[in-house]
């Protein structure tokens, strides 16, 4: 909640402070680039993250001038119909913020192809993303954004300083709302050498979680969403097991009060030919692959789909450096996972299949505008090397 | 565990938002089902084409206000608008939490 008002203060700055350009034109001209909004934005958030992500679209958005449509997941719909309510409390215009209510699967399509939207922005599946590009394809093409999966690895070298603090930044990365998160860092890329010994750390935290309903004080692995993303979660462990990965953890859905939970899970040896190296579990599953030398652990910590997050995990600066500069990322922490509200400065965003277009930073909100190039003649004119106005007057020259 | 909030109290906005009409009409209703005890927690009316319509409508009517109002003007309303989303913070964690994975 902090983090959702934090974001809309952020945004509210940088209404007045959107700049466009001037470019090179000659004396004869004034050349302009301006910056304006699209209009309307139709904006799609996913059940993980509801007020947050829903934020992070829609502040930069209306702080660009836009008007927003908000379709949050027909799985978490309240919140985001009250934060638009309290807009209107707080004098924003009728019809700056809407929300309608419905699956991905009905409403989505007639939102993102209705001609009135100029722009569509999405949070959610690859898979998703995809069938969103191909209607507005299909129909009246039109911007599309999109933040989508990620199989972000946490890549540890035998160099790294203290091992407590990496297991702590392990263990958060795939505990994190029970690995319910797109930029989980579910794939641990170790050095072979210390591997054992980082496994047990992070096995240790991660089974002594305290599991509970969303109600209760302090629940650190809150339950599934579904039942069809326990039964997804399962599938992908255990046909990841039938493919050779060894088990150091969990490995089965635990039904608890009514609520689904998966018991924290960490499966050793996954090679890239396995499901669960190549899919996204969207779960509290943590894949481990080992490396010897710098170059062995770079590309294992590559994916031939997604790119959302990397973190390194050294005590060399160049190496980090030399690393960060390769892997395939829009995100890399070095020492650390995971964002914080302090990292509302810097654009978040995805290379390859984890989707394009930026958000939070000055690029969040430019995302949201489009560029205008203006070119004025001035009248002057060049007349026997003099510049000459319109009343044939000599001004320069 | 101390139980935070009692998750069935809370009074839940179950309709769309369009411009500041609430409305629920649509082609059906879907159950939103809370992840923690499995059971139903709210109805939910889905929009059909015309609800669409009239949301993308009020957007667009919304557009020319918008968009041309003073930036810095923009700016004062979105951070009253940061004001009341803090000062309604726990109301908003009880709409949330109870048909999230979000404690």
């Amino acid at each position: 909640m902090a983090t959702a008002a934090e974001y809309l203060r952020f945004y509210a700055e940088w209404c007045d402070k959107l700049e466009g350009s001037v470019t090179a034109s000659g004396d004869d001209a004034v050349s302009l680039v301006l910056r304006e909004a699209y209009g309307v934005v139709a904006v799609i958030t996913p059940w993980n993250f509801p007020l947050i992500l829903s934020t992070w679209k829609i502040a930069p958005a209306i702080a660009a001038g836009n008007t927003v449509v908000l379709k949050p997941s027909e799985l978490t719909p309240f919140s985001m119909v009250r934060l638009a309510e309290l807009a209107l409390e707080a004098g924003i215009p009728p019809g700056v913020v809407n929300v309608v209510q419905g699956s991905g699967a009905v409403v989505g399509p007639l939102l993102t192809c209705h001609p009135g939207v100029d722009y569509v922005t999405f949070t959610g599946s690859t898979a998703v993303g995809g069938r969103i590009m191909a209607d507005v394809g299909r129909t009246a093409l039109k911007p599309v954004s999109l933040e989508l999966g990620g199989k972000s690895p946490v890549l540890v070298f035998a160099d790294t300083a203290d091992m407590d603090t990496v297991a702590d930044h392990v263990t958060w990365g795939i505990t994190r709302n029970a690995g319910q998160l797109c930029y989980a860092g579910s794939r641990l890329v170790v050095d072979a050498r210390i591997a054992d010994d980082l496994v047990a750390r992070v096995a240790q935290r991660m089974e002594n979680l305290r599991r509970g309903p969303t109600w209760a004080s302090g629940v650190e692995m809150p339950p599934i969403i579904s039942q069809a993303q326990a039964t997804r979660i399962d599938r992908i462990v255990q046909q990841t097991l039938a493919e050779g990965a060894g088990r150091a953890l969990g490995g089965q859905v635990i039904e608890e009060g009514g609520g689904l939970y998966y018991a924290p899970t960490i499966l050793t040896g996954v090679t890239p030919d396995m499901i669960g190296f190549r899919e996204e579990i969207f779960g509290l599953v943590l894949t481990v692959q080992t490396f010897g030398t710098e170059t062995e652990g770079i590309a294992a910590a590559d994916h031939p789909v997604y790119g959302l997050t990397a973190s390194i995990f050294t005590s060399d600066l160049n190496r980090a450096l030399r690393v960060a500069k390769v892997l395939k990322a829009g995100n890399v922490w070095v020492n650390r996972w995971g964002r914080t509200a302090d990292m509302m400065t810097r654009p978040f965003g995805s290379f390859g299949g984890s989707g394009f277009g930026k958000e939070a930073g000055r690029q969040g909100i430019e995302n949201f505008t489009r560029q205008k190039a203006l070119w004025i003649d001035i009248g002057l004119e060049t007349v026997m090397g003099h510049q000459v106005g319109p009343d044939g007057a000599r001004l320069r020259g | 565990m101390t139980q935070l909030y009692n998750p069935l109290t809370a009074k839940v906005p179950a309709y769309h938002l369009i411009g500041d009409q609430k409305l629920t009409d649509g082609v059906g209703t879907l159950a939103v089902r809370r992840p923690s005890d499995g059971q139903t927690h709210s109805d939910l009316p889905e929009a059909n084409a015309e609800i669409v319509d009239r949301a993308v409508g009020a957007a667009r009517a919304a557009s020319g206000v918008w968009a041309t109002m003073k930036p810095r003007q923009r700016g004062r309303l979105m951070r009253a608008w940061a004001d009341l989303t803090d000062a309604h913070r726990d109301e908003l964690a009880t709409l949330e939490a109870p048909v999230s994975s979000l404690p």
